[in-house]
């Protein structure tokens, strides 16, 4: 019975523990960040392996007559190797931005931080000079990363 | 100009619009602020289509400065202003 009972103790802890893991969005970000960039790596070993081994025949290809899945491995090869230098696409009905998330995270601490200090400073001066400072400051940034 | 450009632009000008009215050595009237208020969302929301979060942030921090009768209407822009400002430097 002793045992009967620890085991439904421990069943209800997984249970707990994977309902928490649902319930908790950064944590499944995290490990979905783990496992794309994972999958990416295994695909990209899988592909690059196998243009390898048939490298005479992928390079004389047509993309008219006999075009084939060998060819669209190659295709695909490519864009693997390019897709880590590519920070926006957008074309071909297919619309491509990395930064979405990072900005999307960011952008809710900033606003949660902002409702909470909104909160605690009832009585302190606008100061416009910072404001300014920090607007001048952030289109320097702006201008610099476009020259760069 | 590409749609990043424009939107650096549009939000930049928005914000020294905003930094003008707190300039103003008269305390900022609730008509004026509702109209800056009302044509920033309408901005970004134009200029941040692609990415909805930045104007659902703002529509968020936008109501709870509403409700929050404490804070002046300066006080109100500023942290509108300081939203505004991060937006600029991570896009």
């Amino acid at each position: 019975m002793k045992y009967k009972n620890m085991d439904k103790k421990k069943q209800k802890g997984r249970w707990q523990k994977i309902h928490d893991f649902l319930l908790d969005s950064e944590k499944i970000n995290a490990e979905l960040s783990w496992m794309q960039r994972l999958w990416y790596v295994i695909i990209l070993l899988a592909s690059t392996i196998y243009v390898i081994c048939n490298f005479c025949e992928i390079v004389s290809f047509t993309f008219f007559s006999q075009f084939n899945g060998k060819n669209l491995i190659f295709l695909i090869w490519i864009i693997l190797l390019v897709f880590p230098l590519v920070d926006n696409f957008e074309g071909f009905g297919i619309k491509y931005k990395r930064d979405r998330q990072r900005i999307s995270k960011e952008l809710n601490e900033t606003t949660d931080q902002l409702m909470l200090q909104s909160k605690k400073s009832q009585n302190t001066e606008v100061n416009t000079g910072q404001i300014e400072k920090d607007l001048e400051n952030a289109i320097e940034r702006k201008e610099d990363e476009n020259e760069q | 100009m590409n749609n990043r450009d424009l939107a650096l632009k549009a939000i930049s000008e928005l914000t020294q619009s905003g930094i003008d009215l707190l300039k103003k050595p008269l305390e900022l009237d609730d008509l004026t602020f509702n109209i800056w208020l009302e044509h920033s969302r309408k901005i970004l929301e134009l200029v941040t289509k692609d990415n909805p979060t930045i104007i659902l942030n703002y529509l968020r921090l936008s109501i709870d400065l509403a409700g929050n009768t404490m804070l002046s209407n300066k006080q109100k822009m500023d942290f509108c202003l300081k939203y505004l400002i991060k937006v600029l430097e991570i896009i």
